[in-house]
């Protein structure tokens, strides 16, 4: 009885400590995923069209868990914006989590 | 060369069309937006906010329209943009974009394959 109470807690605490770990970012990593990114954001003065009108956000040297959160409110579609929205439905945790740590890395 | 132009003078009245803020103004209004993102706008008090020191201030002031609006949430800002009139999201836009900080753009051609 005390062996199966024991599994069924380190069962509970392996689960729990899963669920609170959240991927490493790896900047390097990212370097093959950015071309998706760099289509829009690497052009100086691009604009999104839809939809509103405005110039696409500088990212380079923003804040890592600002980059993490901004990627998942779009996955879920809690921030909405059509074409942000398909791309990061596309990323795992563990790409965007490779995205924030590339882009709020420093670069020349 | 035309489309050079075009880009030019779009570029141009991107920038006209943010002449509407007033910088000093939002100077002055951009003192409770400091207590997070930081006194430069560019060292926010957490990783989870965003530097504003140089975005893009048509960028700057959708988010706060859209802060304002619902369309974005988030349990800090919808509160500080729903006491914002349309100047003031002007304004608070233009003075940011005039700062410099760490934002920047990689420019597409020179990235490394």
């Amino acid at each position: 009885m005390k062996i199966i109470l024991g599994f069924v807690l380190c069962a509970l605490a392996g689960s729990a400590l899963a669920q609170t770990q959240a991927p490493v970012g790896n900047a390097e990593a990212a370097k093959s995923k950015i071309s998706m990114c760099t289509g829009c954001h690497g052009i100086p003065g691009y604009k999104t069209v839809y939809p509103h009108v405005y110039q696409v956000p500088m990212i380079t040297g923003q804040q890592p868990v600002y980059i993490v959160k901004a990627l998942e409110a779009y996955k879920s579609g809690a921030r909405s914006h059509p074409s942000m929205r398909a791309i990061a439905q596309s990323l795992s945790d563990q790409d965007i989590a490779d995205l924030a740590a590339y882009y709020s890395s420093e670069h020349r | 060369m035309k489309t050079a132009l075009l880009i030019a003078l779009m570029t141009v009245a991107s920038q006209l069309a943010y002449a509407g803020g007033d910088m000093a103004g939002g100077a002055s209004k951009s003192k409770p937006c400091a207590v997070c993102h930081g006194a430069d706008f560019n060292t926010p008090v957490s990783a989870d906010i965003p530097r504003l020191a140089g975005q893009h201030a048509d960028y700057l002031a959708r988010a706060l329209a859209d802060y304002k609006s619902g369309a974005r949430k988030n349990a800090l800002m919808d509160g500080q943009a729903a006491a914002l009139s349309a100047q003031d999201i002007q304004d608070l836009a233009a003075y940011f974009q005039s700062l410099s900080g760490n934002l920047k753009i990689i420019r597409l051609h020179r990235l490394a394959h």
